[in-house]
């Protein structure tokens, strides 16, 4: 999609400018939208209609990924929080290859499952919403450059 | 009291240690009907045959040209054709583990053929237990001045690909520690252990197996993608294969699989899963396509390698080592009198009537049979995951081959309530500071104190403990110089809680028992 948008302004310069001015402003502001420096937070809530949780999990499905600018590795921390408690790790992950990932088809992204915990899973069994912070640290060095857009927060 | 999980009490010698695997070379092996087993590089020196087989053949492969599929660069382009894309292996799909099964399958066949050696068979890096990079992988040349294979300096692509990681750090254990690996060897189901299928698969047309849609379990998301981004170089890249450790790396996590498999898990029984074929995807030693079918590539066995895993078939009563050695070990405990040509003791008294103390630790000399403490030395080591396995069947292959206990006995001492007893061996610079990741810590043992009295002058006998050397000797003789059959086992009381005034040990008589099964 936004190949088209560059297809159709790239004629004209400054338009071109404004749209990546706009971009990054839009990234910054984007919840779905993760550097080492800011977090993705998504609230999800199971839908009323599901089976009855059987297994229960959490899946983290990720349309954008771009690593640190210098190479160094980064990962993937996702945390939980049900009202009224803080955030919790519900686990961890990387992207291989560590290169640039772009789904431009939202079904294409990449997916990580996760057990919930317990506790979790029994506010999100009741019906409660669960806030998953999705958090991109440095492994080795600043991490400085990476970046990852969350395509989907599912609670099967 | 806290202490050390190495603790070993009398009761438990057998118990305490992890798990061993056989000993049988690959020679052996053979003759009883097994293919070659893969090991782990663990204790492997530089001019081990398995590691300078593999060398060698990465050298070969190295030099041949860049045109031949089945060079170095000719197989690393079946799995991605630049840093960038992929070519035929699947990630993020349930095709993940079967396919690169095959693939290093590939290479193993074409070392064999290469080297003229159909023992050969891969060993793997078993992070979870040796975080650190393997040291073989490490260095420009070998020890002898030739250039080593093993060691990444490529420029390809305008880029310089030297691996990036720190030759001394570890893996980082939330990426691939032991909780990590208990993680995922508890996955119910084929599709939660090895990424589930490819979402909204509805043939077997073989673009499902590039689709990266599937669901990331614990084995794939964390230590596969972490250990490949963490090392740097061409790992984190899609001609990863590029880098010789790549091969190492699969090796453990298909190892994984065949631990997971030998728990009692089933592999899917989903057509699309167990009919897909990866056609031409891989290469003969004669250059020849390789085209299996998933379904072929369940077992390793099949496939002409094992990880010496035990068949989850087997029942408990068929386990003659176990009981073998456990008898020998009731004698031992009993009497500290071999009843069995099968063990070897050999006894010293702490000289003098000093006590151990925090800054001078007691060292007990012990004489033994140097020729046995090759034997232990020769032993496989613990490897990952296998203390997960049946417990019958894992301790039968513990309980096989050579192995060796220290029985400290009539153990006198002071302050027990706040002290933790280390035990070391052969350790010159003993000292307070000396962690217990050290090669030569054997273990720790407290002492439970009753009442007012405990320790020595107390109405009770002192206690005696049991505890495994066997680790300890391995790792403190492993690929070093031959023992001269002179033993030193050494005590060092350490306090419990920091602040803790504390105590002090001697022990009566210590035992050193070898025993075979
Ligand atoms: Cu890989």
């Amino acid at each position: 999609m936004a190949n088209t948008r560059m297809r159709r302004i790239a004629p004209v310069c400054t338009l071109v400018l404004s749209f990546w001015c706009s971009t990054s402003h839009a990234q910054e502001n984007d919840p779905l939208f993760a550097t080492v420096d800011k977090p993705a937070i998504i609230t999800a809530t199971r839908r009323a209609s599901a089976a009855p949780i059987g297994r229960p999990e959490v899946i983290v499905g990720i349309s954008r990924y771009h690593p640190s600018a210098d190479g160094s590795p980064v990962e993937v921390v996702v945390d939980g929080r049900v009202e009224g408690g803080s955030d919790r790790e519900i686990g961890r992950f990387g992207v291989t290859p560590d290169r640039e990932f772009v789904a431009d088809d939202p079904s294409d992204a990449q997916r990580f499952r996760f057990a919930l915990p317990p506790d979790f899973a029994a506010h999100v069994g009741a019906g409660e919403a669960l806030t998953v912070t999705v958090r991109l640290v440095a492994v080795r060095g600043s991490g400085k450059g990476a970046s990852l857009r969350v395509a989907d927060v599912e609670l099967p | 009291m806290v202490i050390s999980r190495r603790n070993v009490m009398l009761q438990g010698a057998v118990i305490g240690a992890g798990v061993i695997a056989s000993s049988i070379p690959g020679m052996k092996a053979l003759a009883a009907g097994q293919p070659p087993e893969r090991r782990t590089l663990e204790g492997l020196a530089w001019n081990d045959p398995i590691v300078a087989t593999y060398r060698d053949a990465v050298g070969l492969l190295k030099q041949k040209s860049a045109a031949d599929k089945t060079g170095w660069a000719g197989l690393a382009a079946i799995h991605g054709l630049n840093p960038g894309a992929y070519k035929f292996c699947p990630h993020g799909n349930w095709y993940f583990l079967p396919w690169h099964r095959a693939y290093i399958l590939t290479y193993e066949r074409i070392i064999r053929q290469l080297t003229n050696n159909d023992d050969f068979a891969l060993p793997y890096w078993d992070w979870t237990t040796n975080p650190t990079m393997p040291e073989v992988f490490l260095d420009p040349k070998t020890k002898d001045g030739k250039p080593n294979w093993l060691y990444v300096d490529d420029n390809d692509f305008q880029q310089d690909w030297k691996r990036t990681w720190p030759a001394t750090d570890p893996m980082p254990s939330r990426f691939v520690g032991p909780a990590v690996l208990q993680d995922i060897l508890q996955a119910p189901d084929y599709e939660s252990f090895g990424t589930s299928r490819p979402r909204g698969q509805d043939s077997l047309d073989a673009s499902w197996v590039l689709k990266r849609t599937g669901l990331q379990g614990t084995l794939e998301r964390l230590p596969h993608n972490m250990v490949h981004n963490s090392i740097g170089g061409w790992m984190p890249s899609a001609m990863s294969p590029r880098d010789p450790i790549f091969f190492m790396h699969h090796c453990n996590l298909d190892r994984l699989w065949a631990v997971w498999n030998s728990l009692g898990n089933s592999n899917s029984d989903d057509h699309f899963w167990k009919d897909m074929t990866f056609t031409d995807n891989f290469v003969n030693p004669d250059g020849s396509s390789y085209s299996p079918k998933v379904s072929e590539l369940a077992s390793p066995e099949t496939l002409g390698y094992t990880y010496g895993l035990p068949s989850t078939s087997i029942v408990a009563t068929s386990f003659p080592n176990l009981i073998a050695l456990q008898g020998k070990l009731v004698t031992l405990h009993a009497s500290g009198v071999p009843k069995s040509p099968d063990v070897k003791t050999f006894t010293a008294s702490p000289s003098g009537l000093d006590f151990g103390t925090i800054s001078n630790p007691l060292t007990v000399p012990v004489s033994v049979d140097a020729g046995l403490i090759a034997a232990v030395s020769r032993r496989r080591p613990v490897s990952s995951g296998t203390e997960f396995l049946n417990f019958a069947a894992a301790r039968e292959q513990r309980a096989t081959g050579a192995r060796v206990f220290a029985f400290v006995r009539d153990v006198a001492t002071t302050q027990p309530q706040n002290t933790e007893f280390r035990v070391f061996l052969d350790h010159p610079g003993l000292n307070a500071q000396t962690p217990v990741s050290d090669p030569g810590y054997v273990g720790s043992f407290g002492i439970f104190v009753h009442g007012e009295h405990g320790g020595h002058g107390g109405g009770d006998a002192n206690p005696s403990f049991a505890l495994d050397l066997t680790g300890a000797m391995q790792r403190v003789y492993a690929g070093g110089q031959p023992p001269s059959g002179k033993i030193d086992l050494q005590f060092i009381p350490v306090p419990i809680a920091p602040n803790d005034p504390v105590g002090t040990l001697r022990p009566g008589a210590v035992e050193i028992a070898f025993v075979n099964a």
